[in-house]
C-alpha cells in the first residue's frame, strides 16, 4: 500500500493551477482533502504522475452568504461547514454529520466529494436535491454545471479535461421548506448503504413543492419524482407515507454489493422515506 | 499439589489494581513495535501474491522486476533450495499440506506468496512486484465447506484422496440408541468467516550478527517460533534467536509462524543485509489467517420436557488452503469437546471433518471453536423449547450443571472441576429480564421496532495443551527467577505480552511470592536468548501455567532467602516472614534483614553463608498441570484443559423493523474465571472479548465470489467501534479451580465465545411473531431484514 512514483506541486492560485493540469494533461489530477484520493493512490487504484494540491489557493476557501445563496469554494472543508450552521442550508447541515468520522470531515472537502461523486457520499445527493450550481474554473474562464447533469456516473463528473470545480453554490431555501436526511450505514461514519434526502415546501398544512432524492443505490444520487408526485398536495399522513414509500422503492434501480441486493436497498429507501417525510410531515 | 503453588506472605498486589507495566510507553507513543525498528543497511520486502483461487502456476518472469534501481533480489521458491516445508506432526490422523515458504507448482488462494522482492525500501519493492508477472493455468475453484465436502469437488492437494485433511468418525452407537427410541430434533448451523483483525497487523525484521539469525516479530510464542525456524531452515536452534517486541493485539492470528518470517530470515543470511516485513492492511485481509467458517449440524433426542437425552453432532471446519504452521484443524477438535455445554447431557457424540478449500488458509482467533459451539447448541435450547413449548430458561435450568454435581466429567472428556453455572446463569437472567422490562417499557409502543433479549451459558476450556493444535508441543510453561545483589528481583519467563497485561501479572505474582516491592521486579518476556524455554500466548493459559511455573521457582526463592535470613537472625525459618522486601520473625518488625543484604550474602559474601549451603539466590521451574490431558481416548475423550471458566450472557436488543439493524441496548455478562489477579485487566478482556464477538455475531464477514477472490475489502470489514459498543455490565464469580495454582481459570476469551449465542436468542425472541429461522452469523441487517414480512414493517 506505497503509491507509484509521482510529482507533486501546490499552487498558490487558480490560473497556476490550471496551467500545471494543462501542461500534464491526463497526468493530472487535482488533489483537495484527500480522504478518497489518497486512499486510491496507496491501492495504486489511481496513479496519476501529478498531483496538484489545490489547498494553497485561498480563493477556493471562500464560504459566503450571498442574496438568495450561499457560495462555497472548493476546498471549504466539511467540517467548517459543520461548525457554522449555515441559515438557509439546513439540508447540507443536517447531511454533514453524516459524512465519516470528525477527523476525516476536518480534512475533506466540500469540492473534493462532488467532484469525486462517490455513489455513497453525502454531499452529491444534497446537491443534487436542492439543485446546487457547481462553478467550473477552465483556462476559458468559469462555467455553471447544475447539478443534475454534474453526476456523470460512479466517480465521473462533467467536469471537462482541464478544469476543477472552483466553487459550489447552494440556493438559500425558505423558511417554508422542512428538510430532512436519513441514512443507514453499517457503523456510525460508514458509507451509506442507502440514505435519503427530503426538502419538502409545505403550504397551508399540505406539501406544494417535494424534492425527494436516494442516494448509495446506484451509480450516482437520484431523484424520485414517483415518490413526489405521490406526497404534492397531500398532507403526509399515515398512508401517504406509505404510498411514498412504495413509489420510491418501485422507481429506483438498486445495485447489489456485500452490504445488500436491490430488495434490501428498496425496503430500506422505503424506511428511511417514510421516517424522512414523518419527520418534514405539517 | 495444589500446597505448592503459594503466595510467600500476605498479598499486597494480587487481587488489586496495579497499574499495567506497559501503559506509560503505549499511551505516550513510545512503545516500540517492529515497524519503529530500523537499521542503516536495511532492506523491505514485497510479497507477490496470487490473483487466483485455484491454479498451476505455469511460468514466473522477474527479470523486469529484477532490473528495478534499488531491487536487490527477486525470489521464488526455486531460489529456496535449502528451505524444507513446514512439518506435520499430526500425520497419522491428518492429511500433510506440505506448506512452503513460496507457491511451488500450485496456488491454492489469493493472497498465497508466489515471489518476493527484495529491495532498498518498500515504495521501491511495491513498485518492482508489480512488474512480476505469473502465468497461471487456473483450475476450478472449491469455495465452501459444503462444495469441499462433496467427493466429486476438484482436490486442492492431488496427493490427499478428497479435500478433507481431518476425518474423525467416533463410535456413536450410544448416542444413536437413544436417538432411535426418542423423539428426535435436528439443526444446521453455521458461524461465517472472520478473523482477529488486530490494529498491529504482521512484522518480521531479520538480522544476522555474529553468524546468528536475530528475528524481531510479532509472533505470540518466541521459543515455538525459533524451534519451527530451526526445522524450516538451514540454521541450528542455538544460532537463532526470537525477540517479540511491543506487540499490537494477538488474538491467535499471530500464533502461526508464517511465509513472510521464513523468507525474511533467508534473505538476511544470504544477503547479509537486515530484512524487514510490514504487512499492510491489504495483505491481511487476504494473507494473514482467518477463523471460524463452521458448520454444526445437531441431532438430538429429546424428552417431552424438552431435555436434551443425547446427541449426535457433525462439525465441520473450512481450513481454507490449510496452508498454515501449526495447523489449524483444532478448533474443530475444541468445537466438538465444547458441544454438551455446562449440561448435564450424558452422551454426545461428535464427528469432525474439516476440510480444504480455495480460501485464505484459516488459523487461530480467540474463542478457537467455542463461538461455533456455543452458537449451535445454546440457538439449538432457544428452538427445543419453541418447538417442545416450554419457557427457554427452565428448559436451561433442568439441565445446568449444580455445584454438588461437580467435579462433573462431560461427556467428550473435559473435567469441569469448579465453576458457577447455574448462580452465574441466575445473575444474568435476574438483570436481562429487568432490562428488558426497561427496554419494553420504553420502546414498546414503537410499531417500527421491536425488543428482545437472550440469554447464552458456557463453559470454556482454559490452559489447553497446544498437542491439538501441533501434535508436537504439549503444555508446560517456564520461569526463572534471579534475586540480585541490591535485592531487585530479576523475572524470565516463557510467556508473552500482546498487549493483554502479561507483563504485569508477572510482576504481581512475583512480588507477592517473593514479598518484595513490585517496583524492584524487573520481568523479562519473549527473548528467546534470555528467557526459558516457553510456549506463549495461546489458549487463555498465560496466568494458570505461566504463573504455576512462576510460583514454583519463588518458593524455591523464597525458601533459600528465609534460610539465610534465620542464619542472619539466628532465628528459625517457620518463623519468619517477608514483608516489603524485609525479612523478620512474625509479629516483630525489629530486627530484620532485608533482600539486599541476604542477596549479597548469597552472591557476594558467600563465605557468609550457612555453612555448606550453595551460592547463589536463583531459581528456575517449569510447570505442566497435571490433569491435562494430550492425546485423546480410543473413543475420542479428553480432559485438553487445565482448567474450565464459565460465563452466562444476556443480550437486549432493539431491532429496527425497516432497516433490520440491530441495536444491543444492553450487554450483561457473569464471568468466572476463578481467582482474580487483577480486576480491570480482567475487566478489560471481557470487554475486548465482547467487542470481537459481537463483531462476528453482526459485523464481520469475509466473503468470497464462487472463482475464490475475495469479496471484503477492509473497508468492508466491520469491526465494531467504541460507538457499536453497548454499555456492558460485567458480574464476577470466583469459583477457584482445586487444581490449578492459587485456582486461577483463564480469562481471554470468555468474552468472545457467548455473544453470538445470546444475540441470536435475543433476536428470536424479539421477532418471534415472524418464527425466524436464525441459524447462520453473521446477522447483519440484510440478513435481518429478510426475516421480516414487509407488511410488518410498516407503520
Amino acid at each position: 500500500m506505497k503509491p507509484p512514483p509521482f510529482l507533486y506541486c501546490r499552487p498558490r492560485a487558480v490560473d497556476e493551477a490550471l496551467a500545471v493540469l494543462a501542461e500534464h494533461g491526463d497526468e493530472a489530477r487535482p488533489l483537495a482533502g484527500g480522504q478518497s484520493l489518497v486512499p486510491m493512490l496507496n491501492h495504486r487504484l489511481a496513479r496519476p504522475g501529478v498531483l496538484v494540491d489545490i489547498g494553497a489557493i485561498t480563493e477556493l476557501q471562500r464560504m459566503e452568504r450571498r442574496a438568495s445563496d450561499w457560495l462555497i469554494g472548493a476546498t471549504v472543508t466539511q467540517r467548517r461547514v459543520e461548525r457554522h450552521s449555515l441559515e438557509g442550508c439546513e439540508l447540507l447541515s443536517l447531511a454533514v454529520p453524516f459524512i465519516g468520522h470528525r477527523q476525516i470531515r476536518a480534512r475533506g472537502t466540500v469540492g473534493g466529494s462532488i467532484a469525486h461523486a462517490d455513489p455513497a457520499a453525502e454531499l452529491p445527493a444534497v446537491a443534487l436535491t436542492v439543485d446546487a450550481t457547481m462553478v467550473a474554473a477552465g483556462r476559458d474562464g468559469q462555467r455553471a454545471i447544475g447539478a443534475s447533469s454534474f453526476f456523470a456516473g460512479p466517480y465521473m463528473n462533467s467536469l471537462a479535461d482541464g478544469e476543477i470545480l472552483s466553487h459550489v453554490i447552494f440556493p438559500v431555501l425558505p423558511s417554508t421548506t422542512r428538510c430532512s436526511f436519513k441514512e443507514f450505514a453499517r457503523r456510525k461514519g460508514d458509507f451509506a448503504v442507502a440514505g435519503v434526502a427530503a426538502a419538502v415546501d409545505i403550504t397551508d398544512r399540505v406539501v406544494s413543492k417535494a424534492r425527494l432524492t436516494a442516494f448509495a443505490i446506484g451509480s450516482n444520487p437520484v431523484r424520485l419524482p414517483g415518490a413526489e408526485g405521490a406526497i404534492v398536495g397531500r398532507s403526509l399522513d399515515a398512508a401517504d407515507l406509505d404510498t411514498a414509500a412504495e413509489a420510491a422503492a418501485a422507481e429506483i434501480e438498486p445495485w447489489d454489493d456485500i452490504h445488500g441486493s436491490p430488495r434490501y436497498r428498496r425496503q430500506i429507501v422505503a424506511a428511511l422515506l417514510q421516517r424522512a417525510l414523518q419527520e418534514v410531515a405539517p | 499439589m495444589a500446597d505448592a503453588f503459594v503466595l510467600g506472605s500476605r498479598p499486597v498486589y494480587t487481587g488489586t489494581h496495579v497499574t499495567r507495566r506497559q501503559d506509560d510507553a503505549l499511551l505516550s507513543g513510545r512503545g516500540a513495535y517492529v515497524a519503529d525498528l530500523r537499521r542503516d543497511d536495511m532492506a523491505e520486502i514485497a510479497v507477490v501474491r496470487s490473483t487466483v483461487a485455484h491454479g498451476r502456476i505455469a511460468a514466473i518472469r522477474t527479470a523486469e522486476a529484477a532490473a528495478v534501481a534499488g531491487v536487490i533480489a527477486v525470489i521464488t521458491a526455486a531460489d529456496l533450495t535449502d528451505v524444507s516445508p513446514y512439518p506435520n506432526f499430526a500425520s497419522a490422523y491428518t492429511q500433510t499440506p506440505g506448506t512452503f515458504p513460496l507457491a511451488q507448482d500450485k496456488v491454492r488462494y489469493v493472497g498465497s506468496p508466489v515471489a518476493v522482492v527484495l529491495a532498498e525500501n518498500r515504495y521501491i519493492a511495491e513498485d518492482a512486484a508489480e512488474l512480476v508477472e505469473v502465468d497461471y493455468e487456473e483450475l476450478p475453484a472449491v469455495t465452501s465447506l459444503e462444495d469441499a465436502l462433496d467427493p466429486d469437488s476438484p482436490r486442492l492437494f492431488e496427493h490427499w484422496p478428497n479435500n478433507r485433511l481431518l476425518d474423525l468418525q467416533p463410535d456413536d452407537s450410544e448416542a444413536a440408541a437413544i436417538l432411535a427410541g426418542n423423539r428426535v430434533l435436528r439443526r444446521r448451523y453455521k458461524m461465517g468467516r472472520h478473523t482477529a483483525m488486530p490494529m498491529e497487523t504482521r512484522a518480521c525484521m531479520a538480522e544476522v550478527r555474529d553468524g546468528r539469525l536475530h528475528l524481531w516479530c510479532t509472533n505470540q510464542h518466541a521459543h515455538i517460533a525459533r524451534t519451527t525456524l530451526s526445522y524450516v531452515l538451514p540454521m541450528a536452534e542455538r544460532d537463532i534467536r526470537v525477540v517479540i517486541p511491543y506487540v499490537g493485539g494477538g488474538f491467535g492470528l499471530k500464533q502461526h509462524l508464517y511465509p513472510e518470517d521464513v523468507v525474511a530470515s533467508w534473505l538476511a543470511l544470504r544477503h547479509g543485509r537486515p530484512v524487514r516485513f510490514v504487512e499492510d492492511r491489504a495483505e491481511h485481509m487476504i494473507a494473514a489467517a482467518h477463523a471460524r467458517d463452521h458448520m454444526v449440524d445437531i441431532e438430538a433426542a429429546i424428552a417431552d420436557d424438552g431435555r436434551i437425552l443425547a446427541m449426535r453432532v457433525q462439525v465441520v471446519q473450512d481450513l481454507g488452503s490449510a496452508e498454515i504452521f501449526p495447523g489449524a484443524w483444532c478448533p474443530a477438535l475444541t468445537t466438538a469437546a465444547h458441544m454438551t455445554g455446562p449440561y448435564d447431557i450424558g452422551h454426545c457424540a461428535v464427528s469432525v471433518a474439516a476440510v480444504a478449500t480455495n480460501k485464505t488458509p484459516g488459523g487461530s482467533y480467540r474463542g478457537f471453536g467455542v463461538p461455533e459451539a456455543v452458537f449451535a447448541l445454546e440457538r439449538f435450547i432457544d428452538e427445543i423449547a419453541a418447538e417442545v413449548g416450554v419457557d427457554r430458561l427452565d428448559l436451561r435450568r433442568s439441565m445446568l450443571l449444580q455445584s454438588e454435581d461437580l467435579p462433573y466429567k462431560t461427556a467428550s472428556g473435559a473435567l469441569l472441576d469448579s465453576g458457577s453455572f447455574a448462580e452465574s446463569f441466575e445473575k444474568v437472567v435476574e438483570l436481562g429480564e429487568a432490562a428488558h422490562r426497561r427496554a419494553a417499557a420504553q420502546h414498546g409502543t414503537d410499531q417500527q421496532s421491536r425488543v428482545g433479549v437472550g440469554y447464552a451459558v458456557l463453559f470454556e476450556g482454559v490452559s489447553p495443551t497446544h498437542h491439538g493444535a501441533s501434535a508436537h508441543w504439549a503444555g508446560h510453561e517456564s520461569c526463572s527467577i534471579e534475586v540480585l545483589p541490591d535485592g531487585g528481583v530479576r523475572v524470565a519467563s516463557g510467556v508473552t505480552d500482546q498487549g493483554q497485561g502479561t507483563t504485569t501479572f508477572v510482576a504481581t505474582l512475583a512480588a507477592d511470592a517473593l514479598g518484595v516491592p513490585i517496583e524492584t521486579v524487573e520481568v523479562e518476556l519473549a527473548d528467546s536468548d534470555s528467557t526459558p524455554y516457553g510456549l506463549g500466548a495461546f489458549g487463555s493459559r498465560q496466568a494458570v501455567i505461566g504463573g504455576g511455573a512462576l510460583l514454583l521457582a519463588a518458593g524455591e526463592v523464597r525458601d533459600k532467602v528465609k534460610r539465610i535470613a534465620a542464619h542472619m537472625l539466628e532465628a528459625t525459618e517457620d518463623d519468619l516472614v517477608i514483608e516489603a522486601g524485609r525479612v523478620h520473625v512474625a509479629g516483630s518488625p525489629e530486627p530484620a534483614v532485608t533482600m539486599a543484604a541476604i542477596a549479597t550474602r548469597a552472591v557476594i559474601r558467600t563465605m557468609d553463608l550457612p555453612p555448606g549451603m550453595a551460592p547463589g539466590l536463583e531459581a528456575t521451574a517449569r510447570y505442566e498441570p497435571e490433569l491435562m490431558e494430550h492425546v485423546p481416548d480410543e473413543r475420542g475423550r479428553i480432559n485438553a484443559s487445565a482448567s474450565y471458566a464459565n460465563a452466562a450472557h444476556a443480550a437486549v436488543i432493539r431491532v429496527d423493523l425497516g432497516t433490520g439493524e440491530i441495536e444491543i441496548l444492553d450487554y450483561i455478562l457473569a464471568h468466572d474465571c476463578g481467582r482474580v489477579i487483577n480486576p480491570p485487566i480482567v475487566d478489560g478482556q471481557i470487554w475486548g472479548g465482547i467487542a470481537q464477538g459481537v463483531g462476528g455475531a453482526l459485523y464481520e464477514d469475509l466473503r468470497f465470489n464462487d472463482l475464490g477472490q475475495p469479496q471484503t475489502a477492509f473497508m468492508d470489514y466491520l469491526m465494531p467501534s467504541a460507538l457499536e459498543m453497548p454499555e456492558v455490565v460485567i458480574k464476577h464469580f470466583e469459583s477457584p479451580s482445586p487444581n490449578t495454582p492459587l485456582g486461577m481459570k483463564g480469562v481471554g476469551e470468555g468474552g468472545t465465545v457467548g455473544p453470538a449465542a445470546a444475540i441470536g436468542n435475543a433476536l428470536a425472541h424479539a421477532l418471534a411473531e415472524f418464527n425466524p429461522q436464525i441459524r447462520e452469523t453473521p446477522l447483519s441487517p440484510a440478513v435481518v431484514r429478510a426475516m421480516i414480512p414487509d407488511r410488518g414493517a410498516a407503520t
